[in-house]
């Protein structure tokens, strides 16, 4: 998905790294064809500090794009291939005893990168995926008593395969409910799979070509502190809470969207309305990012969840007038 | 002095056209009023011209509103001196305008002058101030409905002005300094001198005093002291004095009228003034003549003989000897009321009935009529003299009206057919009404009704369906009465006349009512047509001409009826017209020109029905059944629609016009109304502009449903219509900036450079002129309307 083009008539705010944003989703289209919508989400979750889950088949890209994304922020990338028998320390880390300080130190876990990919998540314990989703929301983790903050730009790329279900923990709705969005990547049409395969010949590795950073950590933390800034009118914040509450009187949808959720959800849309260039958000930008936001909260398949969402959406009259200027 | 921000063009626009109204209306008024309509004309198109000759120069040289603004106040004063200098000219040669309008001239040239050289923005509010004020003078001085209408738009026009500046005010950011832009001294000296003046009055002449000498200082025309031939018509006494047509009556000696001895008509005067002074008989029978003859001359010498003369208003002479012009407006009318009557209208009031007639003379035979029995009752706490009628079922209903004597020299109570009920304050004997020989009432002790008695009257309606079902009522009057009547007309000619009128029709109704058509229908009403001096049957000379004054009329009808072996009168009373109901006053004033003669028919139990044989007059009312109302309704309702087929065509072919372009229309003066009807920020600039595509595609039939975005609804239009497809660069360049209108969180003007401000009206205009229903009538959606969406507009 391009950029939005801007009229003559109207003059954006200014954003002093939209070029590494257009260099970086160009990075990750190359290294994910043929699904710039994907990416664009990628790069809005990205920049609203939220957490994807894809809920998708095996080999469609989702280590890949999770490795793009770390190196093009100049991050460190960790993968954890959960398992059944993958334990909390695992992820988190642990202290372990040096014969020679006679000290404990701690050996940082996965978890002390920018960019975690947690390979099938659904496949390791609650316990496990608990350890990880306090992680996730406090950026910090507590071992032996001791507070260890994780990196400012920690993000998760969190997997599940949605076919193989047979020994798997289901992440329960509260748990869900921490991730910013769910996404589906979807298998690529044939012109992209015919490039793909034509960009793989005489290759091993496609990304080693062009993994310099486009931004550094700092650079990503302003720009998401700047996308924290976009401002919500009234209107849309009453716009986006008649859309919660609209979810929760769905017939059905069992658990409706949730605070944190819907804190994630104007987030997600300041992050889309930046990445489209403007200052402000638009139930447009509410709307576009109405079902990734939704889907990962609502569970079901795709299409109930688009059939869900739909609904919501319709249910729900758009504000024109802003009421900050009578 | 700080002059304060300088005015908004599109601002200035508005308030000129506001100024462009005024001088129509103001100048309407004069043409309608002026000696020459082509020196109105001239004089407004020189104005005109020169207001906008010097703004031109104006824009031209750039003249910046200096310290002392010296360049306006220059232009704004030979605007006011215009109409003086024009009426310098024009009285030079005789002619010229009245004060208040050269006044007005003044005040509406300085209006114009400030909305299209203003010196500052409140210019422009002082404009609009004045402007208001000239429309709202002048509408209150005319009843033209072409400056009604002008002043309708005004004030629509004006309102929306003004809702605007509210708006235009809320949205921008207040003066970081409050500099005040009235210079505060000279506005205080002013106060302190006109009250210190005040004072002085006041104490010097008193408060009624002062109050006359602040009238002084608005300048009106009409002598008050001194005739001005340039004054309009009616203000102050001027040279002559004339009796003033809403008061009751002028006391005093009046110039316009020879000094009479009593000012009151007898109905004999009224007879005399309406149909011109009976002529003297030349034929025998000579005792008659000289009792009734007399000239205008003799009759004013010799009152006191006319007015103790009774005899003379008891019959009617049909040779007249018409002098003037009569059946004048009522603008036009010199002479007072005789009474007023305030109650439904039209409505025929009797004074005489006639019964006798020798070919040119109707008189009353002298038998009394049918006694009726009355009673007195007391009808909350008022004496009431009710009037026993067997009404059976020809007689239904209730009417009231009330009578205001004024200057009626009659004892005759000017009264509606089949009265039942007479009320006069403090009369409780029944003594004190009588009845005459021809059974109208009367006052029994009085010589004549006093000045400003009210008397209230309720009487009863015919019905039209009783009298049909009558039947043959022929032969039910008193016999020992008929045989007293004369009739001078040869039976036989005017049987067969009456006979060939009702062929067909069975005796009753249907045959009196044939004949009063007949004579509606195929006679001509001419009030100022008299019967030669040597007539000697004025039926034959009727029947004969085809046209004559209602007497005539009342008197054929009468004979006809009586050939066919009716029972008919003549009766001589005054018919209340409709056209002459003072709404203001509601009542019906009636003077001697509403004198008027119709016929009576007897239909049985004493019961005396009028029928109204002259064209344009107004049937007696009769009583309805609802049925009989509706169908009467849509007949008249055909018939206005056969009378009116052009208008009502031309009004169809119009509404069919107007519909099927509709939507062009709406378009058109859409965009024409966001021209030139909007002044304010270019954020609301921008929200117009939106609503406007909103409304047009809601007439395209492709409204936006509530839950989708404008960006999501109009792209998808646009893609389904090749045109609007075309023009997806305005689209796109308004829902950017309706974006931020909406959403944006601050106003557009901060966020915009000044030239993309003024880019900003020509991507709406483009938008408005691109975007028309019609094209989007055309688009085909893509988003099916969800049942959701139905549910929301719905609610």
């Amino acid at each position: 998905m391009t950029r939005e083009q801007n009229t003559d008539t109207v003059i954006t705010p200014a954003c002093e790294h939209q070029q590494a944003i257009d260099r970086l989703r160009s990075r990750l289209n190359t290294s994910l064809l043929g699904k710039e919508d994907v990416v664009e989400m990628v790069l809005v979750c990205l920049l609203s500090r939220g957490h994807i889950l894809f809920d998708d088949l095996p080999g469609l890209g989702k280590t890949t794009l999770a490795k793009a994304v770390a190196l093009a922020v100049g991050g460190k990338f960790a993968r954890v291939q959960c398992t059944p028998d993958l334990l909390p320390s695992d992820i988190t880390g642990f202290n372990i005893f040096n014969q020679k300080t006679r000290a404990f130190e701690f050996m940082h876990g996965p978890v002390f990168s920018d960019v975690l990919l947690a390979d099938e998540i659904n496949r390791t314990t609650p316990r496990t995926q608990s350890a990880l989703f306090e992680a996730m929301a406090e950026r910090q983790v507590t071992i032996d008593n001791t507070r260890h903050k994780l990196s400012d730009s920690f993000f998760v790329v969190a997997t599940q395969n949605p076919v193989e279900m047979h020994g798997a923990y289901p992440l329960p709705e509260a748990q869900l409910d921490r991730f910013a969005m769910k996404l589906r990547i979807g298998y690529p049409n044939r012109s992209d799979e015919m490039k793909m395969l034509a960009t793989n010949i005489g290759e091993h590795d496609a990304l080693t070509a062009d993994d310099e950073p486009i931004l550094d950590p700092s650079q990503l933390r302003q720009l998401q502190q700047h996308v924290a800034e976009v401002d919500v009118c009234e209107p849309v914040r009453e716009y986006l809470v008649d859309l919660a509450a609209a979810t929760r009187a769905h017939p059905d949808i069992s658990l409706g969207l949730s605070p944190r959720g819907l804190i994630i959800w104007q987030r997600v849309a300041q992050a889309f309305a930046h990445l489209k260039g403007r200052d402000f958000v638009t139930p447009d930008d509410v709307q576009e990012v109405a079902l990734p936001v939704l889907d990962v909260r609502m569970g079901g398949d795709l299409e109930s969840s688009r059939r869900n969402v739909s609904e919501i959406i319709d249910s729900v009259t758009v504000p024109l007038l802003s009421t900050n200027n009578p | 002095m700080n002059l304060g921000p300088q005015p908004n063009p599109v601002r200035q626009t508005s308030v000129i056209f506001l100024a462009t109204l005024a001088v129509f209306i103001t100048q309407t008024f004069r043409f309608t009023s002026h000696w020459s309509g082509w020196v109105v004309l001239l004089e407004t198109a020189l104005t005109l011209l020169a207001i906008f000759a010097l703004s031109r120069i104006f824009q031209r040289w750039q003249v910046k509103p200096s310290e002392s603004m010296r360049p306006q106040l220059f232009c704004h004063l030979t605007m006011i001196l215009f109409p003086i200098a024009v009426q310098v000219i024009t009285r030079s040669l005789g002619v010229g305008d009245p004060n208040e309008l050269v006044l007005l001239n003044m005040v509406q040239n300085v209006a114009f002058a400030l909305a299209a050289i203003p010196s500052s923005r409140k210019s422009l509010q002082i404009s609009a101030l004045l402007n208001g004020f000239l429309v709202l003078f002048v509408t209150a001085m005319t009843d033209n409905s072409l400056i009604w209408a002008a002043s309708v738009i005004f004030a629509a026009f004006g309102l929306w002005w003004l809702m605007c500046s509210y708006w235009e005010r809320l949205e921008t950011k207040f003066a970081s300094a409050t500099n005040r832009t009235i210079p505060l001294r000279p506005v205080l000296i002013a106060l302190a001198t006109l009250t210190v003046l005040g004072a002085i009055t006041i104490a010097s002449v008193g408060v009624p005093g002062t109050v006359m000498v602040l009238a002084g200082f608005m300048p009106t025309s009409g002598g008050d002291k001194y005739p001005d031939p340039n004054a309009r018509s009616g203000v102050g006494e001027g040279d002559m004095m004339i009796a003033a047509k809403d008061s009751a009556f002028s006391f005093g000696p009046v110039d316009s009228e020879i000094l009479l001895e009593s000012k009151m008509p007898s109905l004999y005067d009224v007879a005399s003034d309406q149909y011109g002074e009976a002529k003297i008989k030349k034929q025998i029978n000579k005792e008659l003549s000289q009792a009734i003859s007399l000239t205008a001359d003799r009759l004013r010498h010799n009152h006191k003989k006319t007015a103790s003369s009774e005899q003379a208003a008891r019959q009617f002479n049909t040779l007249r000897r018409l002098s003037k012009q009569r059946r004048t407006s009522p603008n036009e009318r010199k002479s007072t009321a005789l009474f007023h009557i305030a109650g439904n209208s039209p409505l025929h009031l009797i004074t005489r009935r006639f019964d006798s007639f020798d070919g040119i003379e109707w008189t009353h035979s002298g038998l009394p009529s049918a006694p009726v029995s009355t009673s007195l009752a007391s009808v909350d706490g008022k004496p009431w003299l009710k009037i026993n009628r067997k009404s059976g079922d020809v007689l239904r209903g209730k009417q009231t009206h009330t009578l205001r004597i004024i200057n009626l020299k009659s004892k005759q109570i000017p009264s509606p057919a089949h009265l039942t009920g007479i009320h006069i304050a403090d009369v409780d004997r029944e003594s004190f009404y009588a009845t005459g020989n021809d059974g109208v009432f009367e006052l029994a002790a009085q010589e004549f009704i006093p000045q400003l008695t009210v008397i209230h009257l309720v009487s009863q309606v015919h019905s039209e369906r009783a009298l049909t079902q009558l039947g043959d009522f022929r032969g039910l009057y008193p016999k020992t009465t008929q045989s007293k009547r004369r009739t001078a007309i040869s039976g036989e000619r005017l049987h067969s006349r009456a006979t060939s009128w009702t062929e067909h029709l069975s005796p009753g109704w249907g045959q009196v009512l044939a004949i009063n058509e007949k004579l509606r229908s195929q006679f001509k009403h001419d009030p100022m047509a008299t019967a030669p001096d040597d007539c000697l049957n004025l039926v034959d000379h009727f029947l004969a001409t085809g046209s004559g004054p209602d007497y005539m009329f009342a008197s054929t009808a009468t004979e006809l009826l009586r050939s066919l072996g009716y029972e008919a009168q003549v009766v001589m009373g005054f018919y209340a017209d409709s056209d002459d109901y003072d709404p203001q006053a509601m009542q019906t004033s009636i003077d001697t020109e509403n004198l008027h003669f119709w016929t009576e028919v007897h239909v049985g139990q004493n019961i005396w029905v009028p029928i109204e044989p002259t064209p344009g007059f107004q049937a007696p009312k009769s009583w309805l059944t609802w049925q009989e109302r509706i169908s009467l309704a849509w007949l008249a309702s055909l018939n206005w629609i056969a009378d009116h087929w052009g208008l009502i065509s031309l009004s169809l072919v119009g509404a069919v016009i107007v519909f099927r372009l509709r939507h062009v229309l709406f378009d058109v003066s859409s965009l024409v109304f966001w021209r030139i009807g909007w002044f304010g920020s270019t954020r609301r600039r921008i929200i117009w502009t939106v609503q406007i595509l909103e409304v047009r595609a809601r007439i395209a039939g492709k409204e936006r449903p509530p839950s989708i975005t404008l960006a999501k609804w109009y792209r998808a239009l646009a893609g389904s219509e090749q045109r609007l497809k075309g023009n997806r660069e305005p689209l796109d360049q308004l829902l950017a900036l309706a974006d931020r209108a909406f959403y944006g969180p601050q106003s557009i003007e901060c966020s915009l450079s000044s030239n993309i401000q003024a880019d900003v009206y020509s991507a709406c205009s483009k938008l408005l002129r691109t975007w028309t229903s019609r094209r989007m009538k055309r688009a085909i959606c893509d988003f099916p309307i969800k049942q959701a969406d139905r549910r929301i507009i719905q609610q």
